[in-house]
């Protein structure tokens, strides 16, 4: 029975941030590719804001939300939906971005052409068009959510937790007494939840957002019926013309007020910056702390980085199933977000029994391969979606098999969604690592030095945690910038499949 | 009487910051009543002329008229017929010509009316709500004619609109085309048409302006003064299709040299 509540409360927390998320993303993603003057600066705070551990999230959350309440259950719970909002939304964003930025230049005439106000081409175009990814990318979102719960739900202040009533914290508690078939069954009903929704509404949904692809050839999609009742849902509550009026403002980012308002909020956003460097300059200085960040970052780096090789090379496989079958591609979809909403604690107790707590170091990998993989997995397969079949016909009219098919044909044409695949599994092992490096489980605590442990250890001291938050953060955000965007970029003009 | 008139019109892009020439020095009308095909390579200035014409390209120097005023952005009396169709794919074909009404605030009914009336028009009757994904490229062109037609529009402008059919489904459409614009249904004034194709444009048009390779610069204009429905075996048909290739190819010697 407790079990019921906690999944019912902690549905609506995830779905309650799932439509946050979804708003955002439409909105933001809208705006940053639709004016070409804030286009790199909202895309690089979006790049920060999506390699911020999402613990590092905590203090805002908590002290904007709870301060704004004064400390009543309203605020809590806004907080804690704001985290999952955190682990959210990036994704989605990034995902309209690039759908508006590669949307055919076909429609964007047609909607010139025939003069379409701006309103009547977003509501009409823009926001159809963006079903696909919309659809594919919530995958990965609600998956996280869950993935994430149990650092959402229970909110530290100090020494003083505050749990929300959810399956996180059923979760927590059953660990923390020890109780295994407790655990078991909370994870049971996050996989239930998961698959009941994947079964009902996602999976119909990536099969109808077929029809959205531009130049799809064959039979149509059928019209499910979760879509007329979504629909329906969305025109009694108004939903649709919101949006277009959302995305409207954020498109007129030039209107007075508009501007007014980004105004405040860079200033604001500013002044908050300025006032935290000086504070963190200011003595005391959590030497203890400071000192491990160096050899914390570099271990667990190392970990991610292993994590993230293991994850490509295990997703590779399926990826090249998932070639031209749009079929494989929606199994794997579906299998991805059920598998990926499992919290990677309950695999704990199984490793550490199984490794012995002598090789924790080298199995705390598979741990982050739990935060990593779906990433890979998702993003490589999407891209294997759309390979053009051209291409595999070619390798099989001119004999081109074995070592020679993979290193000259393959790789290389999936070189780009599998550098998307692994930028993001970099992500997801960093955020992984901080619910994987530190776990109470009944009377022991596990923990394996690390940020992730650094991080968990040193909430008590905001400053600390702030200052290894902003550590992480910088190191994620500047291999980002050196690395992965650089070597996207080279693939992806290099490998274009576009003629 | 001239419904468009281009004066002295030069554009150029910048790409990889180089400037880059694509129209120079275009001076041309479209008159009333007239079928007017301009020739040229593939990769001259063709298209961008009908995007200059129908407002979505503004970056121009020199003088666009329309009906003698400076020609609105977008113009609401023009409209268009795509290379590659245009069509939404999550809008059945009735829906495709419907959104283009609905974007001119043509009330619900009416909508339907007329989406049908030009449907049945290019002979797609029973496919009203199929998805542009199952219908062939030359079905889907139709729906494309259909759509450009019905915001009645008095000025038709066709980009290369049958260089993405096969060689049968494009001389159909093209009769089609003529047929349409013999019968003196529509409300057209005028077409203009772009097009690689000589053979398509001495079959269509009225008179036919010949552009050079980029940057596009006008070589000549022939008169195409044939009865319609003309025949390709014809010897007057023959001797202009063989004046617009010396044409084209002189401009292309210039070029060379």
């Amino acid at each position: 029975m407790q079990l019921v509540t906690a999944a019912f409360y902690s549905t609506y927390r995830v779905l309650a941030a799932y439509m946050l998320s979804l708003a955002f993303g439409i909105v933001y993603g809208v705006a940053a590719a639709r004016g070409p003057r804030r286009e790199k600066i909202m895309l690089a705070v979006l790049d920060v804001l999506q390699s911020v551990p999402i613990l590092g999230f905590f203090p805002v959350a908590v002290t904007m939300f709870v301060a704004l309440f004064r400390g009543a259950r309203a605020g809590y719970e806004l907080a804690a939906i704001f985290l999952i909002f955190t682990s959210q939304s990036w994704n989605i964003a990034f995902g309209v971005y690039e759908t508006i930025k590669t949307l055919p230049k076909d429609l964007k005439e047609l909607s010139l052409a025939f003069n379409f106000t701006p309103g009547f081409a977003i509501q009409r175009i823009y926001l159809p068009a963006m079903v696909p990814t919309i659809v594919f990318n919530s995958g990965v979102s609600m998956a996280n959510g869950w993935y994430f719960l149990m650092a959402s739900e229970i909110i530290s202040l100090g020494n003083r937790d505050v749990r929300l009533p959810g399956l996180g914290t059923t979760m927590m508690n059953y660990l923390s007494q020890g109780n295994t078939t407790g655990v078991l069954l909370s994870i049971g009903t996050i996989i239930l939840i998961n698959a009941l929704l994947q079964l009902v509404v996602f999976r119909p949904l990536v099969r109808w957002a077929e029809l959205f692809r531009y130049n799809a050839v064959g039979t149509a999609p059928e019209w499910p019926t979760v879509v007329d009742v979504l629909s329906a849902l969305g025109r009694a509550l108004r939903i649709d013309s919101a949006l277009v009026r959302l995305v409207s403002v954020g498109e007129r980012m030039s209107s007075r007020l508009a501007k007014f308002v980004l105004i405040t909020v860079s200033v604001l956003a500013a002044i908050a910056f300025v006032w935290l460097i000086v504070w963190l300059l200011t003595p005391p200085y959590p030497w203890d702390v400071l000192v491990q960040i160096p050899a914390a970052l570099v271990i667990t780096a190392m970990r991610v980085i292993a994590a993230v090789i293991i994850s490509v090379f295990i997703a590779l496989p399926f990826v090249i199933r998932s070639i031209k079958s749009v079929e494989t591609a929606q199994n794997i979809y579906t299998m991805a977000s059920v598998l990926g909403s499992v919290p990677a604690v309950i695999f704990y107790p199984p490793i550490v029994a199984l490794a012995g707590r002598e090789n924790m170091e080298l199995f705390s990998i598979l741990l982050l391969l739990t935060g990593s993989f779906w990433y890979a997995l998702f993003n490589m397969s999407k891209g294997a979606m759309l390979l053009p079949g051209s291409l595999t016909e070619m390798a099989k009219v001119f004999g081109i098999k074995g070592l020679m098919y993979y290193r000259s044909i393959l790789i290389p044409a999936i070189l780009p969604p599998l550098i998307t695949g692994a930028l993001t599994a970099w992500g997801g092992a960093w955020n992984a690592s901080i619910v994987a490096e530190h776990v109470e489980f009944g009377h022991s605590t596990f923990e394996i030095p690390g940020i992730g442990s650094l991080l968990v250890s040193s909430t008590a001291n905001s400053k600390a945690l702030i200052l290894v938050v902003l550590a992480m953060t910088a190191l994620i955000v500047a291999v980002n910038m050196l690395f992965w965007r650089p070597w996207y970029q080279r693939a992806a003009e290099k490998y274009n499949l576009t003629e | 009487m001239a419904l468009f008139e281009l004066r002295n019109v030069n554009l150029t892009f910048e790409e990889n910051r180089k400037k880059l020439s694509v129209l120079e020095d275009i001076s041309l009308t479209v008159d009333e009543g007239e079928f007017l095909c301009i020739v040229g390579p593939s990769g001259s200035g063709k298209s961008t002329i009908l995007r200059i014409l129908s407002g979505i390209l503004g970056n121009y120097s020199g003088e666009v008229l329309y009906k003698g005023q400076p020609n609105p952005r977008p113009n609401p009396n023009v409209s268009m017929v795509f290379q590659n169709f245009a069509l939404i794919p999550w809008l059945t074909v009735q829906e495709n010509i419907e959104i283009v009404l609905e974007a001119r605030e043509v009330p619900p009914r009416q909508r339907v009316r007329t989406a049908l009336k030009y449907i049945d028009l290019v002979g797609l009757d029973s496919f009203e709500d199929a998805y542009p994904r199952e219908l062939s490229g030359g079905m889907k062109q139709r729906v494309g004619i259909a759509r450009a037609l019905a915001v009645e529009p008095e000025v038709l402008l066709m980009d290369e609109p049958f260089s993405a059919l096969d060689i049968l489904t494009a001389a159909d459409l093209r009769e089609q085309m003529v047929d349409l614009w013999m019968s003196g249904k529509l409300p057209l004034k005028s077409v203009l048409m772009v097009t690689h194709n000589m053979e398509e444009a001495v079959f269509l048009a009225d008179r036919i302006v010949v552009l050079s390779a980029r940057p596009a610069r006008i070589i000549g204009e022939v008169k195409v003064p044939l009865p319609r429905p003309r025949d390709y075996r014809d010897k007057a048909f023959e001797e202009i299709l063989d004046h617009v290739y010396s044409m084209v190819l002189s401009g292309r010697l210039k070029k060379s040299r």
